[in-house]
């Protein structure tokens, strides 16, 4: 491919955005970063507490000022619209009218409640593409029920698949279903969009938050349909490699992960301990042989690792072939790692204010990674919304203002 | 093939990191082509089995290449690739997780095969992306959750850190690749011309992502905080597993910040009859809860030790706090909301004589179901399909290449 200058691929596609929190904005983020014109439709009178719920720079804090609501919401526009009001009604269908697709992850039918509903919208505009993604979708006895991705997690089934034996079920750090969802729900509707591009069809999509979560259960989901087995949860270990695990590493809850899957990767293992006699231990002599004797294994193994720095044990054991990571906290990540330090975070500020961390999207296309704009100040965009696209009159915008739907 | 993206075809060379990408796209409807060696790749090698004795089929085959069509290809022979840019020619989407350098020195990387299909949407999945000191640094699924970040924050504090089950950094660096390809594919339709686009993904970028929304590099940047493992903790809530009347578990979500969820907590502790200090008026301020936890927590264990977790589930969500139960794999196989939606299908497997029973895809579409046709194929049990029907080689080209041991 050549380098030269190409527009963003989402360029000319409109998005009516309705979402909150985290899993609807991170799914729209990613249409904003790739081109997409996102106008976040949000409310004083319903706040978006993720303006609010994160971490901020200074003890002032603002509904501008959060890092967390940054990170879900680069590269939109802002318009305040209150739905509670039938003006507000008629002004969501407006912007709907002149988009392309409409997301939203609240719970249940509360979009049908406002009349907002797919029937409603695809009346003002018929190729309309509607994504809503609630916990439980828009179907089925527990429609109603709400939940945060701590919650989703644990129903779709991604607290009882890990842990070490014998420990209660903790699971996977808080919130994980948020930033996994949205890539199943921009998949759905780019596909939607291909799908019309090509027939001139909208259409409706029901994205079950919590579907999307047990889609990633693996095989495991067939190892209990067609075998009726459920596996317990081994800790770090793995059917398939030894050793294979977390090692601690010099310092304050250092650690590091090896994984050994061939006999040449154990033999490197050995030769990096400086151990030959390892490698010729009959304890230790095959995968089976280790996964065997795995205590054993890790005593040694660990013992070794714990007088070493994890990032150069890391690089020891990655130059002599062996799989080896640091167990990254957000210091390394953030200012260690030479990869993630240098292309996967970029700082954003506007008019000299104080710099947003946030992470670029890790898609890149022909090596350039979409660029990135500081999220929008609620109502940031009122007036190129209202007057630029809808084409209102100043005074009837600053009526609206007045009578609190514009708010 | 039905669904939104029926007539797209895939190529798909994925190694175990991207095979859920095909699996997502043949979902999605498109015609998505395995190409594996003779004698086929070494997912099929992975365990678990199905349970048979005269099919020890690998679930990781069955789950992860459900959907697909099948053929034999040695990639590695110059007729292979002639072969292979052959195949370029009629698909819309390459998918190949080759270490950086080696699809360019076989003469397949993304600048050859644009040149035999300009509009080919080239999807590269790497470990640490295609720069950098770390490109050509190993990772399995072990190593690319703990370099991502993600890692360090599952488990309790006073356990190493823990790995997610069902190979987490794959699954989402998967459906990041997906998201990703089909923005690309979209933008083909707006573009200047209908070119494609190389559509690279680095698992740990995808991975690290996805921690960062949880631990966003603000809170380093701004205030030089790491956060580590909270074990049960998750914010917003406090403590946030419980152990019900019959030792089962839910995940209960009392906010002590700002939000909804206290009064009517305080409603059922008062129906319930329980004595605790957090009936008291002070408890009603957000702040006074936060320094106040252990009796928070109390309060809730008291509640969850009354009902069997079906039966909090439900008394919990009908009081509108966001109670969830901690299902395993089994619960899911019975949940009344997934077997509502449709979620379990079962695929006839003809070689098998037998069905397999599969999740659905995580979202329905109104005008294309989207849904799975068949089962994962046998080793080549597409050959004559693909190369004589879609190539329009001969039988006599076809033979020739099965003697040289290319098919």
């Amino acid at each position: 491919m050549s380098g030269d200058e190409r527009p963003l691929p989402l360029e000319g596609v409109r998005v009516a955005d309705f979402s909150w929190l985290i899993a609807g904005p991170a799914t729209t983020r990613m249409l904003a970063d790739f081109g997409a014109e996102v106008i976040k439709i949000e409310s004083h009178a319903r706040l978006d507490t993720i303006r609010l719920t994160g971490v901020h720079p200074t003890a002032e804090q603002t509904v501008d000022s959060n890092g967390v609501f940054n990170d879900c919401n680069t590269n939109k526009q802002s318009v305040l619209l209150n739905l509670g009001t039938p003006r507000g009604i008629e002004l969501a269908k407006e912007i709907v009218r002149h988009s392309d697709i409409v997301a939203n992850n609240f719970t249940g039918d509360r979009m049908d409640r406002w009349g907002l509903g797919y029937e409603d919208l695809r009346a003002v505009k018929p190729d309309i593409i509607m994504l809503t993604m609630p916990v439980m979708g828009t179907t089925g006895p527990y429609i109603r029920y709400g939940s945060y991705g701590n919650g989703v997690i644990g129903y779709g089934g991604m607290r009882t698949n890990m842990g070490f034996p014998g420990r209660p079920p903790v699971g996977m750090a808080p919130l994980y279903s948020d930033f996994s969802t949205p890539y199943f729900a921009v998949s759905a509707l780019m596909a939607a969009l291909i799908h019309r591009d090509r027939t001139g069809e909208g259409q409706f999509i029901d994205l079950a938050q919590m579907e999307a979560t047990v889609a990633l259960l693996g095989p495991a989901m067939l190892d209990y349909t067609a075998n009726g087995y459920i596996e317990a949860p081994r800790g770090n270990r793995a059917a398939d490699a030894a050793p294979h695990g977390a090692y601690p590493c010099m310092g304050d809850d250092r650690w590091c992960v090896i994984a050994v899957r061939t006999e040449e990767e154990w033999q490197a293992l050995c030769a990096a301990m400086g151990r030959p006699d390892l490698a010729s231990d009959g304890r230790f002599a095959t995968l089976a042989a280790r996964q065997a004797n795995e205590d054993a294994l890790d005593a040694e193994v660990g013992a070794w690792t714990a007088g070493l720095d994890a990032w150069e044990l890391t690089h020891l054991l990655q130059a002599r072939g062996v799989m080896a990571g640091v167990v990254e906290d957000l210091e390394d990540m953030v200012s260690r790692d030479p990869h993630l330090s240098t292309r996967h975070f970029e700082g954003v500020s506007r008019d000299g204010g104080p710099v947003f961390t946030t992470h670029r999207q890790p898609g890149r296309l022909d090596g350039e990674s979409p660029p990135l704009r500081l999220a929008p100040r609620m109502g940031e965009h009122n007036e190129a919304v209202y007057r630029g696209l809808l084409g209102l009159s100043e005074d009837e915008v600053f009526r609206l203002m007045a009578e609190g739907v514009i708010h | 093939m039905s669904g939104p993206l029926e007539g797209l075809r895939v190529i798909d060379l994925a190694g175990e990191s991207g095979v859920f990408a095909g699996r997502m796209l043949a979902e999605l409807g498109a015609d998505v082509i395995r190409v594996e060696p003779p004698g086929g790749d070494g997912i099929r090698r992975r365990p678990p089995f199905l349970d048979d004795p005269d099919h020890p089929e690998s679930l990781h085959h069955l789950h992860f290449n459900a959907g697909k069509r099948g053929i034999t290809l040695d990639a590695h022979t110059p007729r292979g690739v002639e072969v292979l840019r052959r195949l370029a020619v009629f698909a819309d989407i390459w998918l190949e997780t080759e270490a950086p350098g080696v699809m360019d020195a076989l003469g397949l990387g993304s600048v050859a095969l644009a040149e035999v299909n300009p509009a080919l949407v080239y999807a590269s999945l790497t470990p640490f992306g295609s720069e950098g000191p770390m490109a050509q640094y190993r990772a399995n699924d072990l190593v690319s959750v703990a370099m991502s970040g993600l890692m360090y924050l599952n488990g309790f504090p006073e356990d190493p850190p823990i790995a997610p089950g069902a190979e987490q950094a794959y699954h989402i660096a998967s459906a990041a690749l997906v998201a990703t390809t089909l923005v690309a594919v979209a933008g083909r339709a707006r573009g200047p011309d209908r070119r494609g686009r190389h559509v690279e993904v680095s698992v740990q970028d995808a991975m690290a992502m996805a921690t960062v929304q949880t631990a966003t590099a603000n809170f380093y940047t701004w205030h030089g905080r790491v956060p580590k493992r909270v074990g049960f903790s998750a914010p917003p809530a406090l403590r946030n597993l419980f152990t019900c009347a019959d030792g089962l578990w839910v995940s209960f979500v009392i906010p002590v910040g700002v939000g909804p969820g206290w009064f009517p907590f305080v409603e059922w502790v008062r129906d319930e009859g329980i004595d605790t200090p957090v009936l008291d008026g002070a408890y009603e301020d957000a702040a006074f809860r936060a320094s106040h936890t252990a009796e928070v927590e109390a309060a809730v264990q008291a509640i969850a030790a009354r009902y069997p977790r079906e039966q909090l589930f439900h008394e919990g969500q009908r009081r509108r706090i966001l109670v969830m139960p901690v299902n395993d794999i089994n619960d899911l196989h019975e949940d009344p909301q997934l077997r509502s939606r449709g979620f379990w299908r079962s695929l006839a497997h003809p070689s098998l004589g037998r069905e397999i029973e599969v999740p659905a895809a995580p979202y329905q579409y109104s005008t294309t179901p989207a849904a799975l046709e068949r089962c994962a194929p046998g080793v080549g049990e597409h050959n004559r399909e693909v190369y004589l029907g879609l190539l329009g080689m001969s039988e006599g080209e076809l033979a020739a290449l099965v003697a040289e041991g290319v098919v």
